[in-house]
């Protein structure tokens, strides 16, 4: 319950105990010391001059008892000398009789209420008048020269009163004096008693505070105490520690909001933790090389790709100079340039966009990269950050690529030729045959002109049959292929565009489907030229799905392009790759005529009309079959479908 | 259109249509028939035309070009074997589209189509028709 409370009503409870304490203690001390001094006062001005007056009696009677001691050894008689010695005996007996009479009637005043007091006082009246008129009478008797048996009778009787009066005086001071003592006594023990109490109010005080400290020490400082520890151990890094909530008070609110503060900085640490864990995941997963160098030109980042593509290590590259690794020679000077160009004006014409460039790796061996630099400004310093691509394969299937289209193109342009050759050459070829045959003309030199035309028609034939076969395709060159590694290599080369316009590829690829009979090629500019045309068909972006699946023909019929039942035997097993866009799809009067040569909607636009139908030759070729629909949703869809096995 | 001439010959001679849009060369091959003796030509060099000339001239045989400036051969095939009385006129497909070469090694029939590769000899037409000739 006290734990509940607030602190400054602990301390309040706490400090008023204390206080309280101190202050009866203090009452116990004052009235002890009253007590004391009441019992004092009582024994000092009440008993004091009582006894006083009692001394004195005593004393007063004492002398008298001299007096008349003095009586039996005096000369009383009666000289020449004017006056008596019994007279003035007498007179100083009186005078001490009048003593003590005096104290008598001053101890009177103060004990005239007690009975025996008074009987106390009446008896020593009474021996004292005895003891005076005996000694008086015993006086005379000596002046008058009495004889000595009356004489030795009448000191008998004042000697027995003598001594009366000498008792009950004692008596009484032996009484008194014993009241003195017991008051005496009874004022000690109050002074024991306060004594007592006094200290055992001390001690109960000193324990109470004690206790009380205590208390407010384990309710108030040892929470603190462990609040400091937690937040010490959360300085130092071990962010589950939370204070411990025991009481209701200001230190377990202290400590509530101290836990949410502690909550809400482990929250954003840990998601500032996971933030960077992903990003650097990002970053080491990226098919990209990540580099990124400070305004020093000094390398501070170097990703897992970059380790890959430079063969230089992240602890090696970091604290370097891009000059140093990855630039080579002959692009130095620019690089510095453009650098301290930037620094300069902030401006820099190869930031902010793809360009190709050449770099070295740990070999010292040159190839060709795509690079990507983004600057990075902070407050006070600025960051370039590249993505990096290593280009050489595409590269390297781009040259395959233009070498297999321009193949492509001089056959197109080989057959057209040829086509337009022959037909005259067929004119030829007849007029010959009939003018050998039928024509009538004595010039002896005809029939040497004919088979000399004959032969240069023959020749003619031969030369536009090579150039037939210059541009027919070379020989296939059939291994077995995975399609989807083909197709990789396809989206490869046209990464640039389809990320420029935006298109996002789905690839759902068939697993284990069985590796295919191709020429790799020719395949790949396949892919290329389909995947082209798809990417075309969205200029403002969209997705490509990819599919490669494996099936069984159970059903003939085809829109537009090969008859599948012309082809392939129902029930034989193929490879189907869909490939489907987003886009506006193919007019319908256009659908028909899409694999015609040289018919093109792009006329004017770079389309040469040749891309399909050199699509679909390379697929017969293949002994495949290609067409290409409309899909309800949209866009449309061509479909290739080559032999397995 | 031009007409062929009709001869008086006792054995009814093999009626050939030659359809091609060079002149030239359907006046050659007419001159080369003709002279042979047993063959009646009909020239057209118009791929429209092609219908109408055979239904009045009932061929034994077509020789059809490919590649012509208003229609195409296949498209003329395909009208006259839709047509009641013309569908089982055997159609030789007479181009430069294929070489002599392709042709002999399919043995003259390519997708299911009779195929001569120009430029073609005398010899050559005369076995055709003679091979293929209803």
């Amino acid at each position: 319950m006290f734990q509940d409370l607030k602190i400054h009503v602990k301390l309040l409870i706490g400090f008023g105990l204390v206080t309280l304490c101190v202050g009866f203690s203090g009452l116990a001390g004052v009235f002890g010391t009253r007590e004391i001094a009441d019992a004092f006062h009582t024994v000092a001005s009440g008993k004091a001059p009582e006894l006083q007056a009692l001394l004195e009696i005593k004393s007063a009677a004492h002398e008298i008892e001299a007096q008349t001691t003095a009586f039996e050894y005096s000369d009383m008689r009666s000289t020449v000398t004017e006056g008596t010695p019994g007279a003035e005996k007498k007179f100083l007996l009186l005078e001490k009789v009048e003593k003590l009479e005096k104290w008598m009637s001053r101890y009177e005043q103060y004990e005239s209420n007690t009975p025996a007091h008074a009987d106390f006082l009446e008896e020593v009246r009474e021996v004292k008048d005895q003891l005076v008129v005996a000694a008086l009478e015993f006086v005379r008797f000596r002046e008058q020269g009495i004889i000595e048996a009356q004489l030795l009778a009448q000191k008998k009787k004042f000697e027995s009163a003598r001594t009366r009066l000498q008792e009950v005086v004692q008596e009484v001071v032996d009484e008194e004096l014993q009241d003195f003592h017991n008051h005496l006594r009874a004022a000690n023990k109050i002074v024991e008693r306060t004594m007592k109490i006094s200290l055992a109010a001390t001690v109960f005080t000193l324990v109470f505070a004690l206790w009380i400290g205590i208390v407010l020490f384990t309710s108030v400082a040892t929470p603190i105490l462990k609040l400091r520890n937690v937040i010490s151990a959360i300085a130092e890094g071990k962010l589950g520690q939370r204070a411990e909530v025991g009481s209701k008070d200001e230190i377990g609110e202290l400590s509530r909001s101290f836990n949410t503060m502690a909550d809400w900085i482990q929250r954003e640490i840990e998601n500032r933790r996971n933030e960077e864990k992903k990003n650097r995941l990002i970053l080491e997963t990226a098919n990209d090389a990540f580099v990124a160098v400070d305004s020093e030109n000094l390398i501070v980042d170097w990703n897992r790709q970059a380790e890959k593509i430079f063969g230089w290590k992240r602890e090696e590259a970091v604290g370097r100079t891009l000059v140093e690794l990855i630039i080579p020679a002959q692009y130095r000077e620019a690089h510095k340039k453009g650098f301290e160009r930037y620094l300069a004006t902030g401006e820099g014409p190869v930031l902010n966009k793809r360009v190709e460039l050449s770099a070295l790796n740990v070999k010292g061996e040159e190839f060709p990269i795509e690079i990507t630099i983004w600057p990075v400004r902070t407050d006070k310093t600025v960051f370039f950050n590249a993505f990096i691509q290593d280009i050489t394969e595409r590269k390297r299937l781009e040259s395959v690529l233009l070498r297999s289209e321009k193949m492509a193109m001089v056959g197109q342009l080989a057959f057209g030729v040829a086509h337009e050759v022959k037909n005259p050459l067929a004119v030829l070829v007849q007029g010959v045959d009939y003018l050998k045959q039928h024509g009538k003309s004595s010039d002896k030199n005809v029939p040497q002109l004919l088979s000399d035309m004959t032969r240069a028609v023959e020749r003619a034939d031969y030369v536009v049959r090579g150039l037939l076969e210059l541009g027919r395709p070379t020989a296939l060159d059939l291994k077995p292929e995975k399609l989807g590694v083909i197709i990789e290599s396809a989206l490869l080369l046209l990464k640039r565009q389809l990320d420029t316009s935006q298109i996002h590829v789905v690839k759902n690829f068939k697993a284990n489907l069985p590796k295919v009979s191709v020429d790799r090629g020719k395949m790949l500019g396949l892919f290329v030229n389909l995947l082209s045309n798809a990417a075309e068909a969205m200029p403002s972006g969209g997705s490509i799905t990819i599919t490669t699946a494996l099936q069984k023909l159970t059903e003939a019929g085809s829109q537009v392009g090969d008859r599948k039942e012309d082809v392939f035997k129902m029930g034989q097993e193929v490879a189907v790759i869909g490939v489907e866009d987003t886009g506006s799809g193919i007019p319908e009067d256009v659908l028909p005529h899409i694999f015609d040569p040289f018919f093109t909607t792009k006329r004017g636009k770079g389309g040469t009309g040749l891309g399909l139908s050199v699509a679909r030759n390379i697929v017969q070729i293949h002994r495949g079959t290609i067409e290409i629909t409309n899909r309800k949703e949209g866009g449309a869809r061509v479909t290739v479908l080559l032999p397995v096995g | 259109m031009k007409q062929g001439q009709m001869g008086n010959v006792p054995m009814a001679k093999k009626k050939i249509l030659l359809v091609d849009d060079e002149a030239g060369f359907t006046r050659a091959v007419r001159l080369n028939l003709e002279a042979e003796g047993n063959y009646e030509v009909m020239v057209v060099n118009e791929g429209a035309q092609v219908l109408e000339a055979a239904r009045l001239f009932q061929p034994n045989l077509i020789f059809l070009d490919l590649v012509m400036p208003d229609i195409e051969g296949s498209e003329v095939a395909r009208h006259i074997r839709n047509d009641g009385e013309l569908k089982n006129t055997p159609i030789v497909f007479l181009t430069a589209t294929v070489t002599s070469a392709e042709v002999k090694a399919h043995e003259g029939i390519i997708g299911g189509e009779i195929f001569i590769a120009k430029p073609v000899t005398v010899q050559e037409v005369i076995k055709c028709i003679e091979e293929h000739a209803k």
